[in-house]
């Protein structure tokens, strides 16, 4: 669960982000927007990279706000980015295996089994031994996820995963979401430009606007409301959704 | 390029698999060396593996992190410094004193890198200059330890004291085997770093920062430790040129020196071991061979700067990058053979040159070897050395070399030979191998050109017959053993 | 305060070297986003080259035009060849490449040259200010602090208020897009480069005259050119010249100290680590692309 109070942010003039109050406890939860509207803003207040002018955040009842970045991930907090983070001249295990050297396990066995069984959520495990170079966009982007789900996260935030993928890639990666709240018991916060991923996995969706909350709720009821419509999308008729 | 998909990946292999082809390579040019080289030979080598040490250092920075170091070879000199200083000061043995000199020089390191920890990569590049160019006047001005009193440890009237050899090195045969074991044992830490989990947190923080940063990666403790393990052993190796000499001169370790380490370590290729391994001979090695043959070593230097400009316009990977990749395609099957037929060539060979009195046997044997192995190992090596001159004009010789071979390969095949259409390739190769090396040798061994020439000639010569011979009742047997071991080299990084 | 007058006013010339040097790169850092290693080796190499044509015995003005033409052609050539292969790498390996370069320049004049002593003199040479009947700096070197006072208010101006300085701008602002908003990439860099060698040239006149007439040792100038530099935080011309004269007057005053006087050429490389050390005190952020950290 995300709590989000009286949030804002400001760069020297500019508000990317303006007195936004929310609560998110849906298991998948999407964010959408105009460029400029402040969700990657958003997400790097929530990694811990942006210091809120005002307001707070607390994840799972506890504090984030305040917390230095590099102590986010204990907390549970997981963030991939929008250009992929994969090292080309490590493997994907290896890239993996990084994430997982710094992550509390209770065992050796117990780490070899998150890395793998990872992997092989994401649908990669063929791919162990290539080279970060070697892989495909699509390959990445799931590596991105796998490393995302390492080490008992509580909140796992994708940034724009699915861009650059083809439609039947896009499939896949929509499984792949739905299935990590059952796989790690992780809340999830998507941010995509592609409503048909929103749509097909997100439980709720929010809208930014000029750093501001447009609209909040099921994915369907917010998608077709007039105002969002007009801010961003479109005519979104036919479509299939999540509950 | 086209990729099996169901073949599967070979994975890289444990930490100990990964170091052991370095180590083992080390190993033998320990062991040999002493054999084949005089003692001024090795007194040069036994600068250049420390030179490889310091190289390894900023290939560390480089390759690992990203971050430029021009101050290694200034932290060296802190380094050979302390080793001094503790030697002539407390009388403790060599050994004890290189390990303090060394972890001295990497608490330097560690304070260096901490303004680092800040600041983009050019912002620490001119840093690291202003500190090399800052020990620079201080060692200027203080000197070296000699035996003096004082801090600074320098005598003014008198006899200036050097340090012994440690007590088991005190020739030069044995000091060149004491540092490569130091040698060894620096890379050895390095290349197993790379292949555990330091390697993998500096890969995530290369990548990107705030990545590991989200990630929970220390960004700090990692950068932190690849300066104190950069600024050590940099340290070591100044200690052993310390050893080396038993003083260092206090205008040692200019600023230039450590530009010019750094420019040949992306030269030899700062993202593999043998690149550190290519620096170290091109700092030392080359000048001192150059100066036999009378060319000014500031020609040496303006070659630098071009093959450094060079390498950073075609990416970076240097000549060892260009070497693993051939490396990768080497197959089990070639091993075999070539162990063979090379082995039989070359004592074949030798003894033909015992028998005419032209060269010793162990001579004969290392010179056939060499040729060999310069004709296998490194096709085309004198294409590699016009990439320096750019793209263009590799591609401009490329076309003219095919242009010339199909001419003649349709000429042989009128002629009812086996055409071969990289002939031209060939002959060049083999003319530029039989001047390249016979040169080297004529220089650094006093061998005569012309027997020098004879026996690289012959021994390629042979080779190509005894090829000609077998083929092609030879490649049923290779497919086997090939289906049997998949390539060796092919993680090799 | 009378004692220490004279070292003030021979540190603020010693200064001018260096803050001329350092506008040079300032500049075409700001253009370009490249540090120029070679700065000082083409400072250098023109210093070498008028020496070389008045030798032979042809005017001063001669010799002059020579020198600074040289360095700006062969700044031209590189500007024009060599920079744009390296334009998709980032600010480091740009930076190396220059250093190449300089390599290049100082092996090849140092071979030809070797190590003779000479001296470039000029003509300002012959007089100089007085102070208690003592000669302290000669008119070159007021001619040289004047000279990076003009070359700064110069390259403010064209950076500031002219087309060609906006493109520059542009381009060190963000270069793909300022390609893509049709500034002429090439040609606008081909002048910054242009620029910093008729900068790199004439200071190193100046430099062989004042310094020491030697490739080598002018090549290396380029490190307290640096330092100056670093002090500007590669981007302000006026606190690169207040820097470098900054710098001039510490390393002139340690010469009353007499313990620290034989570090003084350290005071420039110093002076930088310590600037640099005060201005990295505030903590890590993240880059406006999320993609690093400073």
């Amino acid at each position: 669960m995300i709590e989000i109070n009286d949030l804002c942010v400001q760069f020297g003039g500019v508000k990317p982000i303006d007195g936004l109050t929310v609560t998110l406890n849906r298991p998948i939860v999407g964010l959408i927007g105009p460029n400029g509207a402040g969700k990657t803003t958003l997400l790097n207040v929530l990694s811990g990279f942006v210091e809120p002018r005002r307001g707070w955040v607390k994840v799972n009842g506890e504090m984030i706000t305040g917390v230095p970045a590099h102590q986010r991930a204990a907390f549970g907090l997981r963030r991939t980015f929008q250009t992929d983070q994969i090292a080309e001249d490590l493997t994907l295990l290896e890239n993996v295996q990084a994430i997982a050297d710094h992550a509390q396990f209770d065992s050796r066995d117990a780490e070899k089994k998150a890395v793998y069984g990872a992997i092989d959520f994401v649908g990669l495990s063929h791919r162990l031994n290539r080279k970060g170079d070697s892989l495909s966009t699509e390959e990445r982007h799931l590596a991105e996820i796998a490393k995302a789900l390492i080490g008992n996260p509580k909140l796992v935030m994708l940034d724009e995963p699915g861009a650059g993928m083809t439609e039947t890639e896009s499939e896949h990666l929509q499984k792949v979401i739905k299935g990590i709240p059952g796989y790690c018991k992780a809340q999830v916060f998507l941010i995509d430009h592609d409503v048909e991923l929103i749509a097909a996995c997100c439980n709720e969706t929010m809208v930014l606007d000029f750093g501001k909350l447009l609209a909040l709720g099921p994915t369907l009821e917010v998608l077709k409301k007039p105002e969002v419509q007009q801010a961003y999308l479109g005519n979104f008729d036919d479509l299939e959704v999540a509950a | 390029m086209a990729r099996n998909k169901d073949k599967p990946d070979i994975p890289p292999g444990t930490p100990f698999q990964r170091v052991r082809p370095m180590l083992i390579t080390f190993f033998i040019v320990a062991l040999i060396g002493p054999w084949v080289f005089s003692s001024y030979w090795l007194n040069t080598f036994s600068t250049v593996a420390c030179l490889v040490l310091a190289s390894g250092t900023v290939a560390l920075l480089y390759g690992q992190l990203g971050m430029v170091s021009l101050a290694q070879f200034a932290l060296a000199g802190v380094g050979g410094w302390f080793c001094l200083r503790l030697v002539h000061g407390t009388g403790m043995p060599f050994e004890l004193a290189l390990v303090l000199g060394a972890l001295i020089a990497g608490l330097f390191g560690l304070i260096l890198g901490l303004p680092a920890l800040r600041m983009r990569g050019l912002y620490l590049a001119l840093l690291t200059l202003m500190i090399a160019a800052a020990v620079q006047v201080v060692v200027n001005v203080i000197g070296f330890p000699d035996g003096g009193p004082g801090w600074t440890g320098k005598v003014v009237n008198g006899q200036r004291m050097m340090i012994a050899r440690p007590l088991i090195a005190p020739t030069d045969v044995d000091y060149f085997r004491y540092t490569m074991f130091w040698l060894a044992l620096g890379m050895g830490l390095i290349e197993w770093a790379r292949a555990t989990l330091p390697g993998r947190a500096w890969g995530l923080i290369r990548k990107s920062e705030a990545a590991a940063i989200a990630a929970g990666v220390s960004v700090v403790r990692y950068k932190a430790l690849a300066f104190a393990m950069a600024g050590a052993l940099a340290g070591l190796a100044g200690g052993l040129l310390a050893g080396l000499n038993g003083q260092l001169d206090n205008t040692g370790f200019p600023v230039a020196q450590s530009i010019l380490l750094y420019a040949l370590t992306i030269v030899g290729g700062a993202y593999h071991w043998m690149g550190a391994v290519f620096a170290g001979l091109l700092i030392r090695a080359l000048p001192a061979l150059l100066n036999d043959h009378g060319v000014d070593g500031n020609l040496s230097n303006a070659f630098y700067g071009f093959a450094l400009l060079v390498s950073l316009i075609q990416g970076r990977k240097g000549l060892a990058g260009q070497l693993a990749d051939f490396y990768k395609f080497v197959r089990v099957s070639r091993i075999v053979e070539g162990s063979i037929i090379w082995g039989a060539i070359s004592i074949g060979l030798a003894i033909a040159a015992v028998h005419y009195q032209a060269m010793g046997f162990a001579g004969a044997l290392f010179l056939t070897l060499v040729a060999l192995l310069f004709r296998q190992a490194i096709p085309g090596v004198c294409w590699l050395l016009l990439g320096f001159f750019g793209k263009r004009v590799q591609d401009a010789a490329e076309d003219a070399e095919a242009w010339l071979s199909l001419r003649l390969a349709n000429l042989m095949s009128a002629l009812g030979l086996m055409p071969d259409h990289r002939i031209v390739k060939r002959t060049l190769n083999v003319l530029f191998i039989g001047y390249f090396v016979g040169y080297v040798v004529n220089g650094v061994f006093d061998v005569d050109y012309i027997v020098a020439l004879t026996i690289i000639w012959s021994s390629i010569a042979i080779r190509f017959l005894i090829q000609l011979l077998m083929h092609p009742a030879i490649l049923p047997l290779r497919q086997k053993i090939d289906a049997k071991y998949p390539k060796p080299f092919a993680a090799y990084r | 305060m009378e004692t220490l007058l004279p070292f003030i006013v021979v540190g603020i010339s010693v200064g001018a070297v260096y803050a001329l040097s350092g506008v040079g790169l300032v500049v075409l850092y700001r253009a370009s986003g490249v540090v120029n290693f070679a700065f000082g080796a083409l400072g250098g190499l023109a210093a070498m080259v008028c020496w070389q044509v008045i030798d032979l015995e042809y005017d001063d003005w001669m010799g002059w035009v020579a020198g600074v033409g040289v360095a700006t052609l062969l700044s031209w050539v590189y500007g024009r060849f060599i920079a744009p292969s390296l334009t998709h790498q980032d600010r480091v390996v740009r930076a190396m490449a220059t250093l190449g370069f300089a390599l290049m320049i100082m092996g090849i004049a140092q071979w030809y040259w070797g190590d003779d002593p000479r001296r470039l003199v000029l003509p300002t040479d012959s007089d100089g200010i007085e102070f208690d009947g003592r000669r302290l700096i000669s008119h070159t070197r007021v001619v040289a602090l004047l000279f990076a006072a003009g070359a700064t208010v110069g390259m403010l101006w064209l950076l500031a208020k002219t087309p060609l300085g906006l493109r520059m701008r542009a381009l060190q602002s963000n270069r793909v897009l300022a390609g893509l908003v049709g500034v002429r990439v090439k040609r606008t860099d081909t002048w910054a480069w242009t620029l910093a060698g008729l900068l790199a040239g004439i200071s190193g006149l100046f430099m062989g005259n004042m310094v020491r007439l030697n490739p080598t040792v002018l090549t290396f100038l380029v490190i307290p050119a640096m330092a100056a530099a670093m002090v500007g935080r590669m981007n302000s011309l006026t606190a690169t010249v207040v820097g470098g004269l900054v710098i001039g007057v510490i390393e002139s005053l340690l010469n009353l100290v007499p313990e620290v006087q034989r570090y003084g050429s350290a005071t420039a490389f110093v002076v930088a680590i310590s600037v640099v050390l005060w201005q990295q005190r505030h903590g890590i952020g993240l880059s406006r692309d999320n993609s690093h950290l400073e």
